[in-house]
């Protein structure tokens, strides 16, 4: 038999429709991407913040207790300066590793990073001017705009950090405890929200050791249990690649995969509501047609191919649709809100496209439920109602 | 061409009152002509010109058709006989909306390509539609016209009988007349059969099945009407 029931005779004669759902399952498409691409862009940003940026610099900011001072029965002056003194022993021992270049028990300012959700604080070393060289030489990145610091309280940031913080050359550096004390006289041309100065004598904010090694230090606590220091008290702060990595996972990644979750799964319910009375409706509406159709010798079957060839006809569509659209979309998120914040992010997410792709095909799956109640529903013309014309 | 033998069918089967639609009558069609079946309403008349066509399964009796039963076939065979053999003309057009007069006749078909085609404006055109209403949805079309349409479409594939139930009941005289020299057209080489109240609409048929109560009172020439 030559002649099939034709999907696009339908198609082409009900254009609105048609295009209502497949606008409708396009712009889930992109909603859904969207959502990932904004929460994907914060965890790309902190990503920078805890793992990145602690591979060549480490820091450690650690308790009286975890350093030996008898902090009960010492006084404060006493306790400061043993702690100053175990800090700058320990400071020496540290430089003794080979993995490590160089270790500055030194103030540290600290950088409040905004993502597209939430934020998070990098640190910034502070230094005296004969220090600089070694610093600026370990991290290693050009001035594109402005000169080094040359005088106390001067700093530098690297492009990310003033979009990120909305600085221009000359502004203050936002320190609460300090302010108008750091100025930013130059732009380190990089984008991991770097940066570093010299130590103001107006100002004086908390002290940490800070590491400079060859990026071969993963594990700073072992380093320090080398030394004789175990890092225990609750006050301890280390920051290297391992602390990193579990502070992405436990507060950016996994909040992120639960909030993702919990996003796809809100959607993905309302879309498949909508679809399914939609849909449900939309059968209803061709119930006299298929009758029709029957009656005059089609199989169910044949009648079944044709709603499946519309169906992924329209679903295609809307992929394609959302995909030219999430192109459009994200590259004008990225250009609009996240580059002039100087969040990081990603275009392309193949998991994500698997995931919606998967959706679509369970969403199709679901469909099936209607369209075989349809199905059934069909009976030959003597018993069908009069709503054709 | 149809042999009916002893065709019973009955509504409410499962019901202590039965009703017999159709109460068990022999029957016998030629293989081309105009028939008409004329009856009140509820004699049965409908459910004979359905089992005919395979839409409806008769409770009892064998239906044969050019020396075969078609009264225990399967689904698909039913559909194929439809599909190949039958037309139908419906009362109320069931032309599908959403289409044009053109598509409604090719959506019968079953052949496709350009011949199809042609054959669908030719139907047209020799029922008087012009290039512009063939074009156009069935709402747009006057009742003759969507009649005339359906009437089309039963044609496409030159069935060897064409079913056509009450197709003047929704037309005026003129009209009426028009579809009926159509059906008459067709009847020299091949059956149709007509369902109506309206007996001046017969009396071009060949013969004339009168019904009653579910079964056939009369069997007469149309002149007789």
């Amino acid at each position: 038999m030559g002649q099939k029931l034709s999907a696009m005779k339908y198609i082409r004669n009900n254009k609105r429709r048609i295009a209502v759902l497949v606008v409708s399952l396009g712009l889930c498409f992109v909603l859904i991407y969207l959502t990932n691409f904004l929460l994907m862009a914060t965890e790309e940003t902190f990503r920078v913040c805890t793992i990145d940026n602690a591979k060549n610099v480490q820091y450690a900011f650690l308790a009286g207790s975890s350093l030996g001072i008898d902090v009960d029965n010492l006084d404060g002056e006493e306790i400061n300066q043993q702690y100053l003194q175990k800090n700058l022993e320990l400071c020496e021992a540290l430089k003794e590793h080979e993995d490590v270049e160089e270790v500055y028990y030194t103030q540290v300012l600290y950088n409040v990073i905004d993502a597209a959700i939430g934020s998070w604080s990098v640190e910034m070393p502070l230094v005296e001017k004969s220090q600089l060289k070694t610093i600026s030489d370990h991290i290693d990145v050009e001035i594109c705009e402005g000169r080094m610091p040359e005088n106390p309280g001067e700093i530098v940031l690297d492009k990310a950090a003033m979009s990120n913080g909305g600085y221009e050359l000359n502004d203050y550096f936002d320190q609460e405890s300090c302010d108008k004390t750091y100025k930013i006289v130059g732009v380190l041309d990089s984008d991991n929200y770097l940066g570093y100065g010299l130590i103001s004598e107006e100002c004086t904010v908390a002290s940490m050791l800070v590491i400079l090694s060859d990026g071969s230090v993963y594990d700073l606590s072992k380093l320090l249990e080398e030394e004789g220091i175990y890092v225990r008290d609750t006050y301890d702060n280390i920051v290297d690649v391992k602390q990193g990595e579990m502070l992405l996972k436990q507060e950016v990644t996994d909040v992120i995969g639960t909030s993702t979750d919990i996003i796809y799964i809100v959607i993905i319910i309302l879309l498949f509501l909508a679809l399914f009375i939609v849909y449900t409706m939309y059968l209803r509406d061709r119930h006299n047609e298929w009758c029709l159709y029957c009656s005059i010798g089609y199989s169910r079957k044949e009648i079944y191919r044709s709603i499946m060839r519309e169906l992924l006809f329209s679903f295609g569509l809307a992929i394609v649709i959302g995909l030219a659209l999430i192109g459009v979309s994200v590259v004008a998120v990225d250009f609009m809100m996240l580059s002039p914040k100087g969040i990081k992010c990603r275009y392309f997410y193949p998991d994500t496209f698997l995931e919606i792709l998967c959706t679509y095909a369970f969403l199709l799956g679901v469909l099936q439920l209607p369209v075989r109640f349809a199905l059934h529903r069909i009976m030959t013309i003597d018993a069908i109602d009069d709503d054709l014309v | 061409m149809f042999e009916i033998k002893n065709i019973t069918m009955i509504y409410d089967m499962e019901k202590s009152e039965k009703v017999y639609a159709l109460g068990g009558f022999d029957l016998s069609l030629p293989d081309k002509g105009l028939v008409g079946i004329i009856g009140p309403s509820g004699s049965g008349k409908s459910t004979l010109m359905y089992c005919l066509s395979t839409l409806k399964k008769p409770t009892d009796g064998e239906i044969i058709y050019n020396g075969n039963s078609i009264t225990n076939l399967s689904d698909s065979d039913r559909e194929r006989l439809r599909r190949n053999e039958f037309g139908f003309v419906f009362q109320r057009h069931f032309l599908v909306p959403y289409m044009s007069a053109l598509d409604n006749v090719i959506v019968a078909a079953t052949e496709k390509g350009k011949k199809v085609e042609d054959r669908a404006k030719e139907l047209l055109s020799g029922f008087g539609l012009g290039e512009r209403e063939i074009s156009k949805r069935p709402a747009k079309l006057s009742g003759g016209q969507r009649q005339r349409t359906a009437i089309a479409r039963a044609m496409i594939n030159n069935p060897k009988v064409l079913f056509a139930d009450e197709p003047t009941a929704a037309l005026d005289h003129e009209n009426a007349f028009a579809v009926m020299e159509i059906l008459k057209e067709y009847s020299k080489n091949n059956l149709v059969l007509v369902i109506t109240h309206d007996r001046s609409i017969l009396k071009d048929a060949d013969s004339v099945i009168e019904m009653w109560d579910g079964n056939i009172s009369r069997v007469r020439g149309g002149e007789e009407v």
